[in-house]
C-alpha cells in the first residue's frame, strides 16, 4: 500500500534526526570546553571613545552605554527578533543595530516578526541556527518563553522593554517610569500656559491612554498619571483611564469622557504616539480641539511630522530616540558577553512645537 | 399462482405523511425466487412501500409476514436480520472509497482484540467471491467507485446487499440513469440473482423492461395496490391501463 | 453521475496507447506523490543554497521543533476534516484550555492532575456543545465558529476574573519541566507527534471507525442508509479534537511560560490540512500526506529564515505554495475521476 511507504519514509527520517541530534549534542560539549580555554588567556585591550560613537551616530548623537574594547575576546554573534521592520520606530532599531554591529565588528542576525508576536517562538528557532552568542527580542507576553528557550541553548536573552523575570535578569529599554514622568512634566508645562489663557477657570481632567495587557504601558502611563495628578493637584475622580483591554477604541473612550463632562478640559498622555494622536484627531474633527491637550511618548517620524503642522492642542512629545535605543542594545549585549558594566538607557529629548522643525531636519532632512 | 411460495407478505400496511395518504391498506405477496415488479405512476406510493419493507420507514398500521412468521421490521438493521436488503436508487455509494470498502460499508469484517481492526484480506476475498457469483465485470476491486460505470456501480450495490445476507433484494429503478448497454448488464445481473434463488423486488416505470425480466407485476395507484398479474397472463395494454387507475376484475 | 467513458484500460490497446498509458501512469505517480516530491526538492534546494547552515542535524531538529504541538493537533484535525467536520474553534479552544489550566494550576496552585482533569472536562464539554449544534442541523463550520467565539469569551473572562494583564504567567515548576522535557536531546513533543500520526494512520486505515469516518465524510446520506451513526462519529471526532487541541494549548503555554486567549499556531490547522490535500468537503485525504505537508511548511519557515528572506516575501512564498498545492490537488482529482 502506498500509505505504508510514506509512513516508513517518515519514520526513517525521524529516526535519523534523533540519532543525529544525539550525536551532535556531544560535539557541542567539546566546543564549550575549548571556549573556556580561550577566555582564560589575558590580552592587552584598547577601548572605543565615547566621542567617536556620538560622531558616528549623528544626528542622533547617541551616548554609549558601555565602554567596549576595540577587540573582543571572541567573534560574537548577536541575534534580534525585530517586531516589525515596516514600523518606523522598530525600523530605526534595525538600522541602528546593524550599524552598531558593523562599528564594533561583530556579526548581527535579524528576523522580522512583521507585527505578529505569536510568530516569535518560531523565528527564534531559525535565528538560533546561526550559532548565536546572545539573542534579543521585543515581545510582550512571549518573551519569557523566548528567554527560556535561549537559556536552553546555553545563551542569554536580552529583550527590549521586557522583563525582568528569572529568565531575563537584564532589563533593557525605555525606562518606563521615567519616560512617563518626563511626559507628564512636559504636559504640566503646556497646561499651565493654557491656564493663563483660554483654559483659565476650566475644570481639568487627565486621561491615561493605556493597554492593560502590556506591563510597560501600565508602568509608563501610570507614572505619567501620578506625576501629573500631583503637580496639578487633581482629585482622584478627575484622573480617568482609557484601557484598550476593555475592547473599546481609544477614540470612543475619550469621546465618552468628554461627553460626560461637557464643561471640562482634558490633558492626555498615551502609551505610544498613535494611541494619542488617533483620539486627538477624532476630537479635532468633532470641533472640540480647544478642549484637549496632548503629549505623546515615542516620537519617531509620524508624530514629528504631525507636530510640525502645529496642531492647537498637541504640545509635544518625549523622544525615545529609537536609533539610540537600538544602538544601545548592541552595546549592552556586548558588555554582557564580555562581562563589562553598562548603564541604563536614558530618555533625554523633549520636543515641542518650538523645537520640532530643527529636530526634524536633523533626523530626517528637509521635506 | 397458488403453487408458488410467498416469502414476504404485507398485511394491511398503511402510511400517511400528514395529509398525504401514501400507502393505503396494502396487502401484497412477494414470491420466493422470483422477480416481483412493482409499477405505478410517480407518486403512486411505490417508494414509500419499499421503504416500509426495508425498514427505512415505520407504518402507521399493519404488519408483515416473512416466511410465514408475523413480524415487524424495526429499522434497516431489522430488515437485514430478516434477509431484506435494499439497493436504493442513488445506490448509497461513497465515491472516494474503493469497491471493497463500499461493499462492506457499515458491515465491515473485523479481527484482532475487541474486533477493532479491519480484516482487509477477508473483505477482499469475500468481495471477489460475491462479484464473481453475480458475474460482475469489475477488473480492480481497489478502484474508487467514482471511476466505475453505471452498471458496475449497480453491481457493487447489489454485492453489498448480498454480503449483508440479502435473500430478498429490493432494487429501486436500477436502470433509470443508464444507457442501453449498461441496462442490459443490469438486467443480466437480475437474472443471475434469480438463478441463484434470490427474491427480487424491482421498482420500475419502464413497462417493456418489466415484461422482459419480471415474473410478477404488481401495480399501485394512488397508494393502493390494485392488482398483481403473472407476466405470462398479462398484457402490456392491461398493465398500462391499471397504472392509469383502471381496475380490472 | 459519471456514466461517461467506461474502462479504457480494459478496452482496445494498440502499441501507441501503451506508451501513452505509461506516460499517464508517470504523471499520475508524480501527482499522487507531488507533496512528497516537493518536500524532497525543497530539502535539496535549501541544502544547495545554504549547505553549511541547512545540512545539519540541528536544522532538522529545529524543523521538527517547529512542527511541535500544533502538528499533533493537525493529526486529529485531519481526521476531523475527513469526517466532514470543519472545526473553526481550535485557536480559541487552545487558548481557553491553557488559561483554564493556568488559572487552576498557577494561580490557585492546585495539583497538576486536578488542573489537567478540569481542563479535559472543559474541552470535552466544548466538543459536546459543537456536536450538539451539529445534531440540530447546523453545519459544523457555523457551529464551531460560534463555539469558538464562546471559548474566546471564556478565555477573556478567566483573565478578567483573575485580574491578570492580558495573559497568565505559567511558570510553576512541574509543568514547565514537563513541557520542556527532552528525550535523548529532543523535546518529547517530537516523538509524540510521530506517534500521533501513526495512531491516526491506524485509526483511519485499519479500523472500522476509520472506515466509517471516510464514509461519513464522503457521503453522509449513504453512510446513514448503511446504518452508520453520523452524529456519534461527529461527537467522538469533535470531542477528541477539542481535547487534543486543549492539551496542545497547555503544552504551548508551558513552553512560552504564558497562557493567552488565542493560540494562533493552532488556528492554522485548517490551512495546513487543505495544503496537504484534505478535501474541505470531507471524505478524502491522507494523514501521512498531512504529515509531509506539515514538514514541508516547517522546512519552508526554517529555510527562508536561514536565507534571511524578508517577511513580506516570506509571506508571498507561503501564499504561492498554498495556491500551487491546491491547484495541483484539483488537477490530481480531475485526473483520478477520468
Amino acid at each position: 500500500m502506498k500509505s505504508k511507504r510514506y509512513l516508513f519514509a517518515v519514520l526513517v527520517l525521524a529516526l535519523a534526526v534523533i540519532v543525529l541530534t544525539a550525536c551532535e549534542t556531544q560535539t557541542v560539549e567539546v566546543e564549550v570546553t575549548r571556549v573556556v580555554d580561550v577566555t582564560a588567556t589575558p590580552r592587552a585591550v584598547t577601548f572605543h571613545e565615547a566621542s567617536a560613537i556620538e560622531e558616528i551616530t549623528a544626528p542622533h548623537q547617541c551616548k554609549p552605554l558601555a565602554t567596549l574594547p576595540t577587540e573582543f575576546s571572541q567573534p560574537w554573534r548577536l541575534g534580534f527578533i525585530n517586531p516589525n521592520l515596516a514600523h518606523p520606530f522598530f525600523g530605526e532599531w534595525s538600522g541602528a543595530m546593524k550599524s552598531a554591529a558593523e562599528f564594533y565588528g561583530v556579526e548581527f542576525f535579524e528576523s522580522d516578526a512583521a507585527g505578529d508576536y505569536s510568530t516569535e517562538p518560531d523565528l527564534l528557532e531559525t535565528l538560533l541556527l546561526n550559532d548565536l552568542s546572545i539573542v534579543g527580542a521585543h515581545g510582550p507576553n512571549v518573551y519569557e518563553g523566548l528567554a527560556l528557550r535561549a537559556l536552553d541553548e546555553g545563551i542569554q536573552f536580552i529583550g527590549i522593554d521586557n522583563g525582568p523575570s528569572e529568565y531575563t535578569p537584564i532589563v533593557y529599554g525605555i525606562p518606563d517610569g521615567i519616560a512617563g514622568m518626563r511626559g507628564a512634566e512636559l504636559l504640566v508645562e503646556g497646561v499651565r500656559k493654557r491656564q493663563q489663557e483660554d483654559w483659565a477657570g476650566r475644570e481639568l481632567f487627565f486621561i491615561e491612554l493605556t493597554h492593560g495587557g502590556i506591563p510597560a504601558c501600565v508602568t509608563r502611563t501610570g507614572s505619567a498619571a501620578s506625576t501629573f495628578q500631583e503637580a496639578m493637584g487633581l482629585d482622584d475622580d478627575h484622573v480617568l483611564m482609557a484601557d484598550l483591554t476593555t475592547g473599546r477604541s481609544a477614540e470612543d473612550m475619550v469621546n465618552d469622557a468628554m461627553t460626560a463632562n461637557p464643561e471640562g478640559v482634558f490633558a492626555m498622555i498615551p502609551c505610544w504616539d498613535g494611541l494619542g494622536i488617533g483620539p486627538y484627531n477624532a476630537v479635532a474633527e468633532a470641533g472640540n480641539e480647544a478642549d484637549v491637550m496632548l503629549v505623546t511618548l515615542g516620537g519617531d517620524e509620524p508624530p514629528a511630522k504631525f507636530l510640525k503642522t502645529r496642531p492647537m492642542g498637541y504640545y509635544g512629545f518625549i523622544e525615545f530616540q529609537p536609533y539610540c535605543e537600538g544602538w544601545g542594545w548592541v552595546e549592552v549585549a556586548l558588555a554582557t558577553l564580555e562581562g563589562l558594566p553598562f548603564e541604563t538607557y536614558q530618555v533625554r529629548k523633549a520636543i515641542t512645537q518650538d523645537t520640532v522643525d530643527q529636530r526634524y531636519e536633523e533626523l530626517y532632512g528637509s521635506e | 399462482m397458488a403453487s408458488e411460495d410467498v416469502i414476504l407478505e404485507t398485511i394491511d400496511l398503511d402510511k400517511s405523511f400528514g395529509a398525504v395518504h401514501a400507502v393505503r391498506t396494502v396487502s401484497w405477496k412477494v414470491y420466493e425466487g422470483r422477480v416481483n415488479a412493482l409499477v405505478g405512476d410517480n407518486g403512486a406510493g411505490k417508494s414509500t412501500l419499499i421503504k416500509l419493507i426495508s425498514g427505512a420507514l415505520q407504518p402507521n398500521s399493519g404488519g408483515f409476514r416473512v416466511r410465514g412468521q408475523e413480524t415487524r421490521i424495526g429499522g434497516p438493521a431489522g430488515a437485514f436480520g430478516l434477509g431484506i436488503a435494499a439497493v436504493y436508487q442513488n445506490l448509497a455509494l461513497v465515491e472516494n472509497r474503493d469497491v471493497v470498502m463500499n461493499m462492506f460499508l457499515g458491515s465491515e469484517l473485523t479481527r484482532g482484540p475487541g474486533q477493532i481492526f479491519l480484516d482487509h484480506k477477508g473483505m477482499l476475498r469475500q468481495a471477489h467471491e460475491v462479484l464473481d457469483d453475480i458475474h460482475a465485470r469489475i477488473p480492480n476491486v481497489r478502484e474508487m467507485v467514482r471511476n466505475l460505470s453505471g452498471g458496475q456501480r449497480q453491481a457493487v450495490a447489489v454485492g453489498r446487499a448480498l454480503i449483508r445476507g440479502g435473500e430478498i433484494i429490493i432494487m429501486d429503478e436500477p436502470t433509470a440513469a443508464l444507457g442501453v448497454e449498461q441496462t442490459q448488464e443490469v438486467l443480466q445481473l437480475i437474472d443471475t440473482l434469480r438463478g441463484q434463488g434470490k427474491t427480487i423486488i424491482l421498482i420500475s416505470h419502464n413497462i417493456q423492461q418489466v415484461f422482459e425480466i419480471a415474473d410478477y407485476i404488481s401495480v399501485m395507484f394512488h397508494g393502493e395496490l390494485i392488482g398483481t398479474r403473472s407476466r405470462d397472463e398479462a398484457t402490456e395494454a392491461e398493465v398500462v391501463a391499471m397504472i392509469m387507475g383502471k381496475r380490472s376484475p | 453521475m459519471a456514466s461517461g467513458s467506461p474502462n479504457q484500460r480494459a478496452g482496445l490497446q494498440t502499441a501507441g496507447s501503451d506508451s501513452r498509458n505509461r506516460r499517464k501512469r508517470i504523471i499520475q505517480f508524480l501527482l499522487d506523490n507531488g507533496l512528497f516530491i516537493a518536500f524532497v526538492l525543497e530539502l535539496i534546494l535549501f541544502a544547495a543554497a545554504a549547505p553549511d547552515l541547512f545540512v545539519r542535524a540541528r536544522t532538522l531538529e529545529a524543523i521538527l521543533r517547529l512542527s511541535g504541538p500544533a502538528g499533533i493537533v493537525l493529526a486529529s484535525y485531519t481526521i476531523t476534516l475527513i469526517s466532514g467536520q470543519i472545526d473553526l474553534s481550535t485557536a480559541q479552544v487552545g487558548g481557553m484550555a491553557s488559561l483554564m489550566f493556568a488559572a487552576v494550576f498557577q494561580l490557585l496552585e492546585w495539583p497538576l492532575g486536578v488542573a489537567l482533569a478540569l481542563t479535559v472536562l472543559l474541552t470535552i464539554a466544548v466538543g459536546l456543545l459543537s456536536s450538539y449544534l451539529i445534531k440540530q442541523g447546523i453545519p459544523s463550520f457555523v457551529s464551531t465558529l460560534a463555539v469558538g467565539v464562546v471559548c474566546g469569551g471564556i478565555g477573556f473572562l478567566i483573565i478578567n476574573l483573575t485580574n491578570q494583564p492580558g495573559m497568565i504567567r505559567l511558570v510553576r515548576p512541574p509543568l514547565r519541566d514537563i513541557a520542556n522535557f527532552e528525550i535523548i536531546g529532543v523535546p518529547f513533543v517530537i516523538p509524540l507527534m510521530f506517534v500521533a500520526y501513526a495512531i491516526g494512520w491506524v485509526v483511519l486505515n485499519q479500523t472500522r471507525f476509520g472506515a466509517h469516518i471516510y464514509a461519513m465524510g464522503g457521503n453522509p446520506a449513504a453512510a446513514a442508509l448503511n446504518g452508520i451513526n453520523a452524529i456519534r462519529i461527529a461527537r467522538i471526532v469533535l470531542v477528541t479534537n477539542a481535547v487534543i487541541t486543549g492539551m496542545a494549548g497547555i503544552l504551548i503555554a508551558g513552553r512560552q511560560l504564558a497562557a493567552q486567549p488565542g493560540v494562533e499556531g493552532l488556528g492554522q490547522s485548517l490551512t495546513a490540512a487543505l495544503f496537504a490535500g484534505v478535501a474541505l468537503s470531507g471524505g478524502s485525504g491522507k494523514i501521512e500526506r498531512t504529515l509531509i505537508g506539515l514538514l514541508f511548511l516547517s522546512t519552508l519557515t526554517i529555510g527562508l529564515g536561514i536565507l534571511n528572506v524578508a517577511a513580506p516575501v516570506r509571506q508571498l512564498i507561503f501564499g504561492s505554495a498554498f495556491v500551487f498545492a491546491i491547484l495541483l490537488d484539483s488537477i490530481r482529482q480531475q485526473l483520478e475521476s477520468r
